[in-house]
This record gives structure tokens, sequence and C-alpha cells, in this order.
């Protein structure tokens, strides 16, 4: 395991993750972002922040494929990502959750978080129609682990509620449960704090530890609640105009909060 | 908003403007009955009621008035004049000069006047004429009482060159979406565009290919249109 | 025993309803033909409308494709009906995939206005295809003969309709009831979210439309076999009306939703004897009844209300 209060700005190199460079995202004559470096090269929760307008979204939008970028480079364990549709950019493990909620409200809790597992199936079309035993076997398997996966989220009893039912915050745990039940390499939460209570928040920091604990993904996220990022982070990159401005772990942001305020004004 | 050229049947015997008074009346009490609730309701409600109406109202007509075909007389009987070598039915002439009357009319009060000016400020933007203190509600319910009374007199202008008969909106209906497809959805002048160069097109689908497949112009240009350019030549893009 | 009870309800299903036809008259089971047939379409129709959510007009021109396609080949190219039963369902289902096309981009309402015209174009080329495809008219379809025994009477074709709508119907329910059918709604709630998950988008509608097409087509083939008689009517307004309030009634986006409004739309008019004139003034109020007071349909209803019946699933249990 990567010491990750190390210092991590090196040189990006084929073993990373994920690698960004000089990532440029314009929109008519507005640029929103601007030639971005990030690099993913150590398992740790990263967080992104910046203020309102800094480019945080479209930069995510813009590495999950919804947003094609006009300049740049994207290497995802080695392989360029630029320019491929976001589904299949999804089905290779870079999964994201969307800051408006991206739950499915006609499906219930569980059917929500199973259709994360979207990706992980290998039984064809033709198997699952004439009810082969495999298609058969991954689908009970997969019910089985949905249900431990809300046990374990506390979401258990609430299985088989109809998901726009549920509150806005409840919903946006059930999307970071439905991301989590894809399995990704990389999750990329795009605000998953907002809109939450204060328990549903303490929930979200329990489940974001759990994952760095068994260290199967890296994760990063952007919020706006300072305490938030601070209180979660490994490492954060401070974006503002679309450019990355600082970098740093949270005990170097914090002795450089001058720098901070200076751009982003008191949190 | 979605706008169905409107199912209105025109009657045998009833004079034009009583008529179109009448459809005007039944417009407005169905929009406080059906309408209003239909502003907030989900699309696939909005279009599910929007054709049932269709059903409802020929239902309707066809309850009142049965279900043959009937024949309307033209409204300054069935002479003609001959300009050139063009003959022309004076039914047709009523229709074309109504037609040019009315949309003159009409686009003069489009154009000039403070209701105009209400109806072009929402169409831009319902929650700004709102804030300005136009009742939205209202502006529904006229609006679909002007496009009834419109399609109400279209209908009388039609009645004695087609047959009569309860089914009559569904034949338009297709018709009218397309010059509404080539013209482009919420653009008056657009409707005017659209309709005659749909007219255009149907009589020289006629002429030059078969006067049997007129009919499959419509479908046609729908159809083409809205795979190519979904706007139509003067349309304004739906949200 | 529940356990063998459930598990092999649908063929016990099956062999019971073999017995029906000693049961019930002639007239009774013509009845219950056109109830088969109808959930076909209905289940169909869920698929476009209530799982994927996309405002398609065109299931009736599917339905009159299905019944053209086996009317025209038997009657014009003597095909037996085994051979140009599935042929019409894959043809009905290619044309399904073609209509799914603009559906990826076209808006809601350009798609509404869009299959109207599909349709209507259809039921003009049937109208004025003269030689080709029989006019307004329409045209007799012969009794199908498999192994040189000939279907002829309504008992009869109910053995073949009994067993093409099991057959459909079972593999629809394992569709709808997995990751597929998932994917159906999730495209309809959110196709940014489902791209999220590595959905494709794409594929899953025109994957919708080609079942739903087949489905639709086999009906119409059924249809053909029933009626015997094939006119243009089936592309009709009239007819697509029906289907919606079918959809409606029952409940949208649901199987048992599908049953329920199959089953009361075709029985209704039988109760409701010589009110023909008021059928379509009835159909329409009552979609705008349950637009506004029930949206979810009876079988959504009960669901919501009742206790003890759960939401239908999109997983096995």
């Amino acid at each position: 395991m990567k010491d990750f209060t190390k210092d991590n700005r090196r040189m990006p190199n084929q073993e990373d993750v994920l690698t960004i460079r000089k990532l440029t995202v314009r929109f008519g004559g507005l640029t929103a972002v601007d030639g971005m470096d990030f690099t993913i090269d150590s398992l740790s929760i990263r967080g992104v922040i910046g203020p309102n307008g800094a480019g945080k979204t479209t930069f995510f939008n813009a590495i999950t494929g919804f947003v094609k970028p006009q300049a740049g480079e994207i290497f995802f364990q080695g392989e360029s990502i630029l320019g491929l549709p976001s589904h299949r950019i999804a089905s290779r493990g870079i999964i994201r959750t969307f800051q408006n909620g991206g739950v499915f409200p006609e499906m219930s809790v569980i059917e929500n978080v199973m259709s994360g597992y979207h990706r992980l199936f290998t039984s064809s079309t033709a198997d699952i129609m004439v009810g082969r035993r495999n298609a058969r076997r991954e689908e009970t398997e997969m019910i089985e682990k949905a249900m431990v996966q809300l046990g374990t989220l506390g979401l258990a009893e609430a299985a088989d509620k109809l998901v726009g039912d549920l509150s806005f915050g409840q919903q946006r745990l059930v999307e970071v449960a439905r991301a989590l039940f894809s399995k990704p390499k990389i999750l990329f939460l795009d605000e998953p704090g907002a809109g939450l209570s204060a328990g549903e928040k303490a929930t979200l920091v329990d489940i974001l530890r759990e994952t760095r604990q068994r260290q199967e993904q890296y994760i990063v996220l952007t919020d706006h609640s300072m305490d938030f990022i601070m209180n979660i982070c490994d490492f954060i990159t401070v974006m503002n105009f679309g450019r990355k401005i600082f970098e740093g772990t949270p005990g170097e942001i914090q002795s450089n909060s001058e720098v901070i305020d200076a751009y982003l004004g008191k949190e | 908003m979605f706008t169905l050229a409107s199912m209105y049947n025109m009657n045998y015997g009833l004079s034009v403007f009583a008529a179109i008074a009448v459809v005007c009346i039944i417009t407005a009490i169905l929009f406080k009955l059906v309408f209003e609730k239909l502003i907030e309701a989900p699309h696939l409600g909005q279009v599910l009621v929007t054709v049932a109406l269709i059903s409802v109202l020929q239902g309707l007509v066809r309850i009142l008035w049965g279900s043959e075909i009937r024949f309307t007389p033209p409204l300054f009987g069935t002479g003609s004049i001959t300009v050139g070598n063009v003959v022309v039915a004076n039914q047709e002439l009523v229709i074309l000069i109504g037609v040019i009357v009315f949309t003159s009319v009409f686009s003069w009060i489009f154009l000039k006047t403070n209701a105009g000016k209400v109806m072009r400020a929402a169409s831009e933007s319902l929650r700004g004429a709102s804030l300005i203190g136009i009742n939205i509600t209202h502006f529904h319910r006229n609006m679909w009482i002007i496009g009834a009374g419109i399609a109400a007199l279209a209908g009388i202008f039609v009645g004695p060159l087609i047959s009569v008969m309860p089914e009559m909106g569904s034949v338009i209906l297709i018709k009218a979406f397309a010059a509404m497809t080539l013209g482009g959805f919420g653009s008056i002048p657009g409707a005017f565009v659209g309709g005659i160069l749909m007219g255009v097109i149907e009589n020289l689908t006629a002429f030059y290919i078969s006067s049997a497949l007129r009919e499959i112009s419509a479908f046609t240009v729908i159809i083409v249109i809205l795979l190519v350019k979904p706007t139509g030549i003067m349309g304004v893009k739906l949200k | 025993m529940t356990n063998l009870v459930n598990r092999y309800k649908y063929p016990m299903l099956f062999v019971a309803m073999l017995f029906i036809p000693m049961l019930i008259n002639s007239y009774t089971q013509y009845i219950l033909n056109l109830v088969l047939i109808y959930i076909l379409v209905v289940l169909g129709f869920n698929i476009i409308l209530g799982y994927v959510g996309r405002f398609s007009f065109a299931n009736a021109a599917f339905f009159g494709i299905g019944a053209y396609a086996v009317g025209l080949s038997m009657v014009k190219w003597n095909m037996p009906f085994w051979i140009s039963l599935p042929m019409a369902s894959f043809v009905t289902s290619l044309i399904a995939i073609l209509v799914g096309y603009p559906a990826l981009r076209l808006h809601r309402y350009y798609l509404v206005i869009v299959t109207i015209a599909f349709m209507s174009l259809i039921q003009f080329i049937c109208i004025h295809g003269g030689e080709f495809t029989y006019g307004p008219s329409g045209f007799d379809i012969p009794s199908p003969v498999l192994m040189g025994f000939k279907f002829s009477s309504d008992k009869s074709v109910f053995y073949i309709i009994l067993t093409v709508s099991f057959l459909i119907f079972y593999f629809t329910t394992k569709i709808l009831k997995s990751k597929i059918g998932r994917s159906f709604v999730a495209v309809k709630n959110s196709d940014l979210a489902a791209e999220g998950l590595a959905i494709d988008v794409k594929h899953t509608i025109l994957f919708a439309f080609a079942v739903s097409g087949f489905i639709v087509g086999t009906a119409g083939g059924l249809l053909a076999i029933t009626i015997r008689r094939i006119t243009p009517d089936t592309f009709s307004m009239g007819e697509i009306t029906k289907h919606f309030v079918m959809v409606v009634l029952g409940g949208l986006g649901s199987i048992g939703g599908s049953i329920i409004g199959a089953i009361t739309i075709t029985i209704l008019p039988e109760f409701l004897r010589g009110i023909q004139t008021y059928q379509e003034l009835i159909y329409g109020v009552t979609i705008i009844f349950f637009v506004f007071f029930a949206p979810e349909g009876i079988y959504g209803f009960i669901t919501k209300y009742l206790p003890g019946v759960p939401r239908e699933r999109l997983y096995k249990r």
C-alpha cells in the first residue's frame, strides 16, 4: 500500500491508472476546462474542489465521455479513452454519479442497485432469453450480492421501496450504492454530499472510508463542503477557471490557505 | 406545447358564426375540465389525452349527427369564375379570399397589437410572461379557444369541398401535421408557408406522379422532414 | 408442494387451457382467441411505451404488417402457415428496428407525428396497393394446414394461438425480468445515468423495438387466421386508440397490466351490445379518466393500494 501522505507530484508514467494531460473543453466561446493535467497513481480518495463554475463537473463529464474535449489526452490503464462513447468508458470501469442525482425513480432500491451490475454480466442476451443455466445462475448470484450490498449500507429494509418515493438524500445514497455495485476501477462522485442530511452525510463518509479500506478502487469526488473534503480526501486538486491551480494533501492545502482563500474565498 | 389540429367538425345547417361560437364555447368548457390539468401533467399523459379527445369529439359528433356522410352547400352557390385558363369554383374563391384576409388580420393582431405582444412574449418564455403579470392559465385557455376557432373556420371552408363526416378531422389532421412540420412548429408565418407549400406539393404530386398518390405526399413530407430537419423551415426548437 | 406448483405454473396453466375448447361454445372461443392475441399486442406495445418510454404510435402498424405478411404470403405464394408466421414476425421486427432509429434522436412529440405518419403511410399502401394488397375491402385467408390437418374452426385455431402465445409470453417474461428489462426502464428514467452504467442506450432502444415488433407482428399473424379477413382498418387511428385504452387501463409498464387491459377491452364490447356508435367516445373518455385519476392503470392501482400484492419486479425473486 502506497503511503499517500508523500508527495504525489511526480511525472506521470505508464503504471498510472489514469493520466490526463492538457485536457481542454470549450463550449462556443467559453473555455470550461483549460489544459488540465491530472493523474491517479495511488489508491486514495481524491478531491477536486473549486468555486462554482470552476469546471469540475465539465471535467468529470469529459473524462467519463459525456462531453467531447477539444484537446488533450486521457489515458486509462495505458489506453486512450478520449472520444469513446460514455457507455464504453463505463464498461471499462470508470463509473460516475451525477450532481442532480441519476437514480431511476421508477425502480425499487434493489433494482437500482442491480442496474449497477450491468457491465459485469457475462451471459449474453440469447442466454437470458432461453433461460440457460449460466444466465440464471448469474442473475441469482447477483440478486444475493445486491441484498448483501444493501445490508452493508443499511438499506436492506428499503429494498423494495420505489426510489422515487425516497428523499433526495436517500436517493443519492442509493446512487452511490449502485455505483459501488458495479465494481468500478475509478469512481467519480459529483457532489455526493449535496442535499444530504447530516446523518446521511455520516453514512456516506462511512461508506467511502470502508471502500478505501478495502482498496479496491480509486475514488475522485467533488463537493462544496470543505469539511467534507478535508475529512475524507487524501489528496486534493484545486481548480479555478478550468485550470488546476494547486494540488496537495489536506495538510498542504490548509497551510497554503491564504492562497486558497485568495481564489476561493472563505468556506 | 404540442398543438393538435382540432377535430371539430362542421354540422349541416348551422350558420357560420354560430358554429364558430359554439366551438369556442365548447373549447372553453373543455379547457376548464381537461386542458388546464394537462399543463402540469406528464408528457405521455398530455399526448394520450389529446389523442383521446379526438375519439371523444368524433364519438360525440357521431352520436349527435350520425355516421353518414353529409353534404354542406357551398357558401356562395355552385357557380364559378374563370380567370384566363383557370376555372375557380366559387367556394374555392371564398376560401382563397378568406384565408388571405384572415391571415392578414391575424398577423396584424400578432404584430401590432398588445394582445399580439402578449402572444409573442409568452411563446418566448412562459415564466417571463407570468412575471410581467400575464395570467398564464388564461393565456393557455385563450390560445386554445383561438386555435379551435380557426380550426372551426377551416372546417367550414373545407366542408363543401370534401365529405362531411365524423372522421373528417382525422383525414385533415395528417395534412395539418405535414403543413406544420414543413413550416416549422411554433411559428405562425411557418404555418402559413407550410400550408401553402403543402398544397402545392400535394397537387404537384397528383399531377406529375399520379393522382392516386396525392395523399401519400403528406406522409412522405412528414417523414422526410422530421428525419432531416425536424424544426422545419421556420420552426422553433422544442424543449 | 407450493414450490413445485410455482416452478411449473406455466406448463400447468397451458395444460389446463388445453381443455377449454370442450367447455365453451364457438363464439366464446373466438373471443378468447382475440383475448390471447391482444395480450400479445399490448405486451409488445408496453415494451416500447411502458418500459422504454418512447411515444411510438406504430404499434397498430406492426400489428397490421404482421397480419398482411402472413395473409399475403399464404394467399399469393401458398406459403404454409408454419413458415409464414415466423417470417412475418421477423419482417415486422426488422421494420420495427427501422422505426426505432428515428426514436433514438427525435424529440418525443416529433416521434408521435412520425409514427402516426408511418401508420397512415402503411395504411395508404395497403388501400391503394391494388393487385398487391387487395385494396380497402381486404381479403380472405385460408385455414392454416399443418401436417395434413386443416385448422378450420375457432376451436382448432385456438390450439395454434395458445401454443404460440404461451411461447412468446414465456420468452418475453424472461427478457423483461432480467438485466435487459432493467436496462429498458433505466433508459426510460435517465438515459444519461444508464450510459454511465455501461448500458448502450442505442442498442437497448433498438432491441426494444425489435422485440416489440416481433411480438406484435406475431400477434398480427395470429389475427389473420382468427378473423380470416384482413383489411386496412388495422392501421386506423381507431385501432391504435384501442391499443392505448388497453395499455392505459391495464397499466403501463407491467406484464400484469397488459393482460388486464387486453382482457377487459376485448370482452367489454360483448357485454355492451348495440353501442357501436358509443365505442370511440367510451374509449376516449376512459383514456382521459385513467390518465387523470389512475395513471398507473388497474394493475398499478392494485399493486399500489392493496397491501398483499407487490409491484411487478424486474427480476425473478
